[in-house]
């Protein structure tokens, strides 16, 4: 085990260098670029503009952006965003609370209800329950994010003005944008009407996030259950008169959840990362709504530096899901 | 199509909530009156207001963003200008105790390439953090601008000074020469002349606020851009209100409180004579335009910035709101290459009666109706009717004429072929248009246009472009710059002065490899035209500024360069309980007199 934890750590580095080359690769193809933010700017010297190029590293030739940008990655330097003008690392870590916030949140609910839903779905078969569990996965794997978050939005936030339709607090209330220092402070004076805004603010872009999230798990859940419930061993210990409840409980969810855990280890990533289109409609200042400003203006440090932790999750996660389904699977080999 | 960072409208409010109590200038600017017809009312301490936009804010930096939403905090809230303007486009002091002119003895004309421009600071100010703001500072502030290393938005100007002559804390001479080494504040090229007559919109308002030489002294300018006085906290302000919480991004929110100090030296000034009325100050963006609207309509804030024609409908019947829409310096237009495309000359290259027959096929009206709600102003010229004193109202009106379209096609020599589609020397009266891609009011702008041209025989089709490349510039391989197009189709923010709009089409202005900045994206060649821009850059006394202009607006109306469509509207909304709210028509997009806002309700 020890053996094949070593080797899987040691193939993530090519995995690493590639992925880093074809995103520095794809993001120097897109068309246009940050210069344009200074095109249509008649009043700024030439000169100043080549100031800005030359200060955001464009004027060196494309592999040397390259060199220079990987370098940084790993030295800690993660240069700084070209609109921004902050570190990039630092940017990334001031939206990662609001980010992790939302996709836990999000995350808890739609495998507090998947996994259930799910399960039940599969002891009860064709049953009201398991037809109404299918009719919604349906729907809610048809149903857009942007649409289903708009609509909730307009429903709930406009029309009838009972949850906040952006942000994650009420500033009006608080007096300081999140998690800063007088946001703390007034935070520990107010606790519980602190936690209440939270809530408030983040029950329509997770419940976006949850319809979407339960209506795809559960399936697969359920999928799962299914395939494990009709194994010999389940035939076995029923034979044996072990009582139903220790036949699902015990044998049959333990084996049904084994490709549920490495579906949620490949998940987990997406808690970092955040969801573009659900932060965008709510306005929820996290990692996916800090991705689109960044793509929307070419800002190539900042692009580069979600992309490249979103990547090096995605790889980390995929090592873990296999590092897990080892430990939880005994019949596992890898010698 | 917001491509994130362009200069958007501004627009003047109307009557309903001006707060001019009446119109119209009343007589030259003396020591003791304003030529404006700004008059705020005296407003209610305490409580809160809450103003929003949907771009994002990236930073602070007041110098060097480009972003209409950084300046929609830094110009007027954060930062006080040398001077602003009033909604008819006056300059009105804020930190000068007087705006440099011809009348009050401020501006001489030493010779046909010198010019001296005295500028009087009021006495006492003081920066936010208690420490004096005087003349060293605005000394300090143009020796930044004009180092390209500082990346400052705009040097336009501030090349033509020579040399600075502080000579007090209060008093400083700004000396206007040329400069033969063309090396000066970023020129690329050598000044004949340093008169610069356009010096009062092009310097000292508002995105060219002083900074404080205090606390910047020590950076260098090539690090200005990312320092936190600049990104995230500016420890000294000069404006009614300071920083006390700044979030950037698209979910960016400024929290700001009121300077302390930002009434020293003003007590007694006709305008921004007094402290700050609220104790705090939220600008917050949303991150897109439809949350914007839904905050407005829960109340969530009390000022939405940055709105359009489209969005009339959703704003409509908001409780305790009230929206307005306006034109300012923004308009909608189509520029024609005149030069060559893929190697060979345009159609409109050399074709007057071609580029004017074109003009008059166009159904402005329809286009304003249909597309932006009837709230535009169809254009009867190149300039709009906030660029007050200059537009010229005697301009004929314009109308659509699609006989006269066709005789002059016809006497042109373009033939009408059994397609329907006119020719001329085996050249068919057919080309390209283009603009941003995505944007739908803009592809519906397109279709009606090719309907209107293909009624005098012409058969266009349409090629758009991300807005970044289209934009990009010459080096850059930008779609306009490099006259890789026939007819583009865009709107632009102008600053209050003609002589921006001269820069589209004097002939010196074509970008090429020496000129890479070049903005004359038509490639205009007019002898006439460069001729009165010049003579209108060197003139300093604002009426006979009027006359040249005048003239540059019939040539340009004859020769065709560019065609107007509409002057594009700006839409607010705003509660009822927000106090003196006024829309600027120049680039202090309706910010520039936050230090008059109040909330009528005061301290709730």
């Amino acid at each position: 085990m020890i053996g094949y934890a070593a080797r899987r750590l040691i193939q993530t580095i090519p995995t690493i260098f590639v992925m880093s080359i074809i995103l520095f690769g794809i993001m120097q193809a897109i068309p246009g670029g940050p210069m344009a933010a200074l095109a249509f700017n008649s009043h700024q010297s030439y000169a100043a503009k080549l100031a800005i190029i030359h200060r955001w590293g464009l004027d060196l030739p494309v592999y040397l952006q390259y060199f220079r940008w990987i370098g940084a990655m790993f030295t800690g330097d993660w240069q700084n965003s070209f609109f921004l003008n902050q570190p990039v690392n630092k940017v990334i870590l001031a939206r990662l609370p609001a980010t992790l916030l939302l996709m836990t949140v999000g995350y808890l609910l739609t495998e507090l209800l998947a996994i259930p839903a799910g399960i039940l779905a599969a002891l009860k078969r064709y049953s009201f329950f398991d037809q109404f569990v299918t009719f919604f996965a349906y729907v809610g794997n048809s149903m857009p994010t942007f649409w289903l978050g708009l609509m909730l939005l307009m429903v709930f936030g406009v029309f009838l003005q009972i949850l906040p339709s952006s942000g994650v607090i009420d500033i009006r209330v608080t007096g300081a944008p999140f998690l800063t220092p007088e946001y703390n402070t007034w935070f520990s004076q107010n606790p519980v009407t602190g936690v209440l805004d939270v809530a408030k603010h983040i029950i329509l872009p997770a419940t976006t996030l949850a319809i979407v999230g339960v209506a795809a798990d559960s399936r697969f859940v359920r999928a799962s259950m299914l395939d494990a419930i009709h194994q010999d061993f389940v035939r076995t210990a029923r034979a044996k008169g072990v009582p139903e409840r220790t036949v699902i409980l015990k044998h049959t969810l333990r084996n049904a959840l084994l490709p549920v855990i490495t579906n949620i280890a490949l998940e987990l990533p997406i808690l970092f990362s955040g969801a573009v289109v659900t932060e965008r409609i709510f306005t929820w200042p996290g990692m996916g709504q800090l991705f689109f400003q960044a793509l929307e203006g070419y800002d190539y440090p900042l692009m580069m530096g979600i992309l490249f932790v979103a990547g090096l999750l995605v790889i980390f996660f995929n090592v873990l899901a296999d590092f897990a389904y080892a430990i939880a699977d005994p019949r596992i080999s890898y010698a | 199509m917001h491509f994130g960072f362009r200069f958007r409208a501004l627009a003047l409010a109307t009557v309903g909530l001006c707060l001019a109590a009446a119109c119209g200038s009343t007589g030259p600017q003396t020591g003791t009156s304003l030529l404006t017809s700004y008059k705020p009312v005296p407003g209610v301490k305490g409580g809160q207001l809450v103003y929003s936009d949907w771009e994002p804010v990236q930073d602070l930096n007041v110098l060097s963003s480009t972003a209409a939403t950084t300046q929609e905090v830094a110009s007027g809230p954060l930062w006080a200008s040398l001077w602003t303007f009033d909604p008819q486009n006056n300059a009105i002091p804020d930190l000068v105790s007087e705006v440099p002119s011809v009348a009050n003895g401020d501006v001489k004309k030493i010779d046909d390439t010198h010019m001296d421009v005295t500028i009087k600071l009021k006495s006492g100010l003081k920066w936010s953090d208690g420490q004096p703001l005087t003349t060293k500072d605005v000394s300090f502030t143009i020796n930044a601008i004009c180092d390209p290393a500082t990346g400052a938005a705009s040097q336009t100007g501030w090349s033509s000074i020579a040399s600075v002559e502080d000579k007090s804390d209060t008093v400083e001479v700004w000396h206007f020469g040329p400069d033969p080494t063309g090396k000066r504040c970023g020129l690329s090229s050598p000044l004949a002349s340093g008169i610069y007559a356009s010096f009062i919109s092009a310097m000292g308002g508002a995105g060219e606020s002083p900074v404080p030489q205090h606390v910047l002294q020590s950076v260098q300018h090539a690090d200005w851009a990312t320092n936190s006085y600049f990104t995230t906290n500016p420890t000294a302000t000069s404006g009614p209100y300071m920083v006390q919480n700044f979030t950037p991004g698209p979910a960016a929110q400024v929290v700001m409180v009121p300077n302390p100090n930002y009434a020293a030296g003003r007590t007694g000034a006709q305008l921004f004579g007094h402290a700050p009325y609220l104790d705090k100050l939220i600008y917050k963006i949303y991150g897109d335009k439809p949350s914007q609207i839904a905050g407005l309509k829960a109340g969530d804030s009390d000022l939405g910035l940055d709105l359009i024609a489209k969005d009339l409908p959703a704003l409509q019947g908001i409780s305790g709101y009230t929206t307005v829409a306006a034109t300012g310096l923004l308009d909608e237009f189509l520029t024609l290459n005149l030069g060559n495309h893929n190697g060979k000359p345009t159609i409109f290259n050399g074709d007057k009666a071609l580029r004017q027959a074109i003009a008059l096929a166009i159904d402005k009206n329809t286009i304003n109706t249909a597309l932006v709600g009837g709230i535009g102003k169809p254009m009867n010229g190149p300039f709009v009717n906030a660029l007050s004193p200059y537009f010229d109202k005697d301009i004929p009106a314009w109308q659509r004429d699609v006989a006269k379209a066709g005789q002059l096609l016809d006497g042109d020599g373009w033939v009408k072929g059994a397609d329907g589609t006119r020719s001329k020397n085996g050249v068919k009266l057919a080309w390209v248009i283009s603009t941003t891609s995505g944007n739908s009011q803009r592809a519906a702008e397109e279709e009606q246009l090719i309907k209107n041209w293909a009624e005098i025989g012409a058969t266009v089709s349409v090629k758009n472009w991300p807005a970044g490349q289209f934009f990009n510039d010459y080096k850059g391989g930008g779609i306009l710059a490099t006259g890789n197009y026939d007819m583009g189709m865009y709107a632009n923010n102008w600053s209050p002065d003609p002589d921006s709009w001269c820069t589209t089409v004097e002939s010196g202005q074509i970008p090429t490899d020496a000129n890479p900045s070049g903005q004359n994206w038509a490639r205009a060649n007019d002898s006439q035209l460069d001729t009165l821009c010049q003579q209108g850059a060197q003139e300093v006394d604002t009426s006979k500024r009027v006359e040249i202009y005048k003239k540059v607006q019939a040539e340009w109306k004859d020769y065709l360069p560019t065609i107007e469509l509409y002057e594009r509207p700006d839409v607010f909304t705003h509660s009822n309980n927000f106090g003196n709210f006024a829309a600027a028509v120049n680039t202090c997009l309706a910010t520039c007199n936050a230090a008059d806002w109040f909330n009528t309700k005061g301290k709730s």
